[in-house]
């Protein structure tokens, strides 16, 4: 019977979000002490020790190496920026701990600070989640007021409506007062970053479990999950599920796990179709696919991927393709318009998708979206337009017949 | 400088441990195609022409920004490389206007069902770039063929509003080479983007016309332009309306030798042997009553400036003197520093002092009606075809200057009239006045583009004025001009004239 | 005129907010960031009007022209279409008599499309001026309709 292991979202539900006293007394702020008291290079290696805690935001790159490259660079001026541009759809697990324990963001976040050596941290969260924003702004009042934050002076700054802006260097040129268009890379963030100067930009989630490794230890989560991606993992379910909830488990349980049992199975007498893991960059399991734990390795030697944790269900009833025209429409709506793939791609790829859902699609139609979906992949500027068509791709390789049957000559 | 040894195209060789691929191949003779790129400009691999395999890259990478290292192992020209940059072609061309006769025909035609002859001859299609546009070369060069994307037509007006500058949205392929000579280089900010995806658009200030921007009309958008979306305006087909309908008019053109190097690079013929009489030639041909080329229109115009510099800087009792006889400088100067128009002393034109000898003493000379003259010069710069268009540029309600063409104007007009310069026999030049004024030399170096010495941005020069050894500097651009003036402002300038 | 602008801009400033936060509270004065707005915001954080318009431009939340008095947002991301988001917009269409995209004839609803607003436990996700409302399935769209007549 799996069940649930709650050590990021310990505090979801069990305390006040708005009362720092609360977090205080379910032990927060514990971590923060301890890690001020520590050299920060142990610091670091305590966090690589962990078994490499891999970004949560979907990218999965290595915390430790991230914070050890920031800490090396000399600078006069360091910066961590939490990314809470939660866009990915089928995500709402940054948006649960934003609301719910914004405390443990903020620890997460001056521990960082403390390690790298920076004074100015800024969380950077969507504009769509306004709850949050005045969540957190009233949350680090508090923690300044308690003098927690020390010399780290802390702000909350609103994005504005962009997906791509939860791409790192994107992120940054927003906060920057730009046009949310990612950068060149290298020089990556953490040698330059927000103002040329080394940043650490992490996911929400990520920032929330590092008070727990530093309290409880590296090898005590290292010890959990599977050992190439430690821990727990939140996932997010969403559509032909009976519990469309969040859920956190470690990172060796199953999709099967997390669909049939903590999930409640597919509602409706309906039959599994497809899973989409990770959101719309991502592709599609099916039904014999449940079996393979979630971890990031895993999913990607099946050829899927983990990603945010996004978990949607699809049962039956759909023809893949017309879930397809909304994830294009998404990714032509989201462009930042500065590549020529990516820009004429995806509105191209919308475009050829709506015109296949309708029925009026040609074989020719057909092979133009999958040569144009290789092209992306390999050509676009960043990891929006190279992931965007990854769904399509998945879909023509697992669903070829729903695609058939929408061509001339078969049904609308 | 280290060295890193690497492989490009199985040729093994060594190059500097900062380059980029592309400086890079082109070190071992390998020349990789680019749309966005621009030298010594902000690198922003947008357009991915330039992609290269890189062994070991799950995707390809942009040799304009992708730096070299140690074994790295690159192919520029697999069968995969190319079908990505075609593949970035047909997408850019397919927003793209078809009024270029490789893309006119394109759209419907195989490329093996077009007559190449008849197509280089062919002037139903008139985008001024024809032959000229680099993402036409590239198109032939990749063979791009009937479009697999449905044309999106040309949904943008032209911005004429300037007169001088016209944009043409719907051949922009969002490069932004013009965005980062407007903003970085010229400070202007008259151009941006705007919107995002496939929405997202080059436009002006606001999103309004060109003449509702800062725009001064320098025309160095053109200049970075690598297709027809931005162009200047043309008039010689006014011009040689003007020849053709209007018997009383005398018209007279004045070129200067500078234009050379850009007309036989458009005509594509080796400058040496073009002789500049050949050119004289080709303007008799189409009608042209009288051709002159002397320097006495400069060498008048730099007597005024010297004359108003010294008396300027002898009346002055502080600050330095701001002197500037160019259109895009001067409106600038009056968009941003009226502040110092005390320190601003203005000196016509070499076309504008050009247009005012020609209607008053060479047509009295000539025994020519001032008013029956028509004048036309040839400018490489956009600037002063939107000059001869203000009102104050006039004399007795005629304008001074009555057409400024450009050399690719120049160009297109003798393809269209069926002119080969280089068959015509050199023929003499007219006299504006060489036979009169004495060449003003003194202060040659500061007011003579091709006497002005420098290898950067700004050039520096100790001046003998009024008796006395001034520090002097000419600015090349207009963000030079905005240092400089910034300086004046705060009272720091190490110059006391200060040529905009 | 420029005042009121300049005022809000000022206090987001010492609120510590951002370029993005300030066009935010501006663009609530009039409903959307006027031409006059944007100069505003040139100048208090020493912007050139062309870099600020290109900036603001790229962000859907920021608005350029007038909306209806109640603007109904709908999700159409795939876990919102895997719920049944068609189906909701083929209702609300009918029954607003907007089509999607439009503003009605009164001025009274504007009718467009929102991208995945992280509300994806809820599908089908439906913002009426930026109020979030869950799980409206087609059939939940006649008890919308009541509580945006009746104001809420």
């Amino acid at each position: 019977m799996v069940q649930e292991m709650r050590i990021t979202l310990r505090n979801v539900g069990n305390i006040n979000p708005c009362e720092v006293n609360d977090y205080v007394m379910a032990g927060g702020y514990k971590a923060l002490e301890k890690a001020r008291s520590l050299d920060r290079a142990e610091l670091i290696a305590e966090v690589e020790r962990s078994g490499r805690l891999r970004g949560r935001g979907g990218a999965g790159f290595n915390t430790g190496l991230k914070w050890r490259s920031a800490f090396e660079a000399e600078a006069d001026q360091k910066y961590v920026i939490c990314n809470a541009d939660e866009g990915e759809p089928g995500t709402y697990k940054d948006r649960i701990i934003l609301e719910n324990d914004p405390h443990s963001i903020i620890e997460g976040m001056l521990i960082c600070a403390y390690t790298i050596g920076a004074t100015e941290a800024y969380i950077y969260c969507r504009g769509e989640y306004r709850k949050a924003i005045s969540i957190l702004k009233n949350a680090i009042k508090q923690a300044e007021e308690k003098g927690l934050t020390g010399e780290v002076h802390m702000h909350v700054v609103s994005g504005a409506g962009s997906y791509v802006c939860g791409e790192e260097t994107a992120l940054i040129q927003s906060l920057e007062g730009k046009r949310g268009e990612p950068r060149l890379k290298p020089p990556f963030p953490t040698i330059e970053g927000f103002r040329a100067k080394p940043t650490v930009v992490n996911n929400v989630e990520t920032l929330a479990t590092i008070p727990s490794i530093v309290e409880k230890g590296a090898d005590w989560f290292k010890n959990t999950g599977k050992p190439g991606y430690p821990g727990t993992k939140i996932f997010s379910l969403s559509g032909d599920v009976k519990n469309k909830t969040y859920m956190e488990v470690p990172t060796d349980t199953t999709l099967r796990d997390i669909i049939y049992e903590l999930g409640g199975g597919i509602p409706n007498g309906r039959k599994l179709k497809a899973v989409q893991v990770g959101g719309s960059s991502c592709g599609f399991l099916t039904g014999d696919m449940l079996d393979t734990s979630i971890d990031f390795d895993s999913m990607a030697e099946m050829g899927a991927a983990l990603g945010s944790g996004s978990v949607l269900v699809i049962d039956d009833s759909h023809n893949m393709v017309d879930i397809l025209v909304s994830i294009m429409e998404f990714f032509a709506h989201e462009s930042c318009g500065k590549c020529v793939p990516c820009r004429e791609g995806t509105r191209r790829m919308a475009d050829l998708i709506g015109k296949i859902a309708k029925g009026e699609g040609t074989e020719q139609d057909l092979e133009l979206v999958s040569k144009l979906a290789g092209y992306m992949k390999t050509s676009c500027f960043c990891m929006l337009g190279q992931s965007a068509t990854t769904a399509i791709s998945s879909a023509l390789n697992l669903f070829e017949e729903d695609f058939q049957a929408k061509l001339i000559r078969g049904e609308a | 400088m280290l060295n890193v040894s690497i492989t490009i195209d199985g040729k093994k060789i060594s190059a500097p441990q900062n380059s980029t691929i592309l400086d890079a191949a082109a070190l071992a003779g390998i020349k990789i195609p680019t749309l966005c790129y621009m030298k010594d400009s902000n690198v922003k691999s947008n357009c991915r022409v330039c992609l290269v395999e890189v062994k070991g890259s799950r995707t390809f990478q942009p040799s304009c920004s992708t730096k070299v290292s140690e074994g790295m192992e690159i192919q520029t020209d697999t069968p995969e490389v190319r079908d990505v940059r075609k593949m970035s072609l047909e997408l850019i061309l397919s927003n793209h206007s078809w009024d270029c006769h490789h893309c006119l025909r394109i759209g419907n035609y195989e490329l093996e069902e077009l007559n190449e002859e008849l197509c280089s001859f062919c002037f139903f299609c008139d985008c001024v770039k024809d032959g000229d546009c680099e993402l036409q070369t590239l198109a032939k060069e990749y063979n791009v063929n009937k479009l697999p994307y449905a044309w999106a037509g040309e949904p943008y007006p032209l911005d004429q509003s300037t007169g001088a500058v016209v944009r043409n949205p719907n051949k922009c392929i969002k490069c932004r080479r013009c965005i980062e000579t407007c903003t970085d280089v010229q400070t202007v900010n008259a151009l941006s983007v705007v919107k995002r995806g496939n929405k997202l658009q080059v436009v002006p200030t606001l999103g309004k016309s060109l003449a509702d921007s800062p725009c001064v009309r320098c025309g160095k958008c053109i200049e970075s332009c690598p297709t027809g979306a931005i162009f200047a305006k043309e008039q010689f087909d006014e011009m040689l309306c003007t020849i053709r309908l209007q018997f009383n008019k005398k018209t007279i053109v004045n070129i200067s030798s500078k234009i050379r190097t850009e007309i036989a690079r458009l005509l594509e013929v080796d400058e040496a042997s073009l002789d500049f009489k050949q050119i004289a030639a080709a303007f008799r041909k189409i009608g042209i009553d009288y051709v002159t080329t002397d320097e006495y229109a400069a060498d008048r115009a730099m007597e005024d400036a010297t004359k108003k510099l010294s008396d300027k800087l002898n009346g002055r009792s502080n600050g330095p003197v701001i002197i500037s006889n160019s259109p895009s400088a001067i409106k600038f100067f009056n968009n941003e520093f009226t502040d110092l128009t005390d320190s601003l002393v203005t000196y016509p034109s070499n076309e504008q002092q050009f247009g005012q000898i020609a209607k008053s003493e060479w047509a009295r000379e000539n025994k020519i009606d001032p008013a029956n003259v028509c004048t036309i010069t040839l400018s490489e710069n956009c600037s002063y075809k939107a000059e001869a268009l203000l009102p104050e540029m006039s004399t007795d309600g005629y304008p001074n200057v009555d057409f400024v063409l450009t050399p690719r104007e120049i160009a297109r007009m003798f393809n269209k009239t069926a002119v080969d310069i280089t068959k015509l026999e050199p023929c003499e030049f007219d006299s504006l006045g060489a036979d009169k004024v004495a060449r003003v030399d003194s202060l040659r170096s500061l007011l003579d583009n091709d006497a002005v010495q420098t290898d950067g941005v700004i050039a520096e020069m100790e001046l003998l004025v009024n008796g006395e050894r001034v520090k002097a500097a000419v600015a090349q651009n207009l963000g030079v001009v905005r240092r400089l003036l910034e300086l004046v402002r705060e009272g720091k300038s190490p110059y006391e004239i200060i040529r905009i | 005129m420029m005042k009121k602008y300049l005022d809000t801009i000022s206090r987001v400033q010492k609120e510590d907010g951002s370029l993005l936060d300030a066009m935010l509270a501006t663009q609530e004065i009039d409903g959307c960031l006027t031409e006059d707005a944007i100069w505003a915001i040139g100048e208090a954080f020493g912007l050139a009007v062309t870099q600020v318009y290109e900036t603001a431009s790229f962000y859907s939340m920021i608005r350029f022209a007038p909306v209806g008095k109640t603007v109904i947002q709908v999700c159409r991301n795939a876990p919102c279409h895997v719920a049944g988001a068609q189906e909701t917009i083929a209702a609300l269409e009918d029954a607003l008599g907007v089509s999607m995209g439009d503003t009605s004839t009164d001025g009274k609803y504007t009718l467009e499309y929102t991208e995945c607003i992280g509300q994806c436990q809820a599908s089908p996700s439906v913002l009426v001026n930026s109020k979030v409302h869950s799980n409206v399935t087609a059939d939940k769209v006649p008890e919308l309709m009541k509580a945006l007549e009746k104001g809420e």
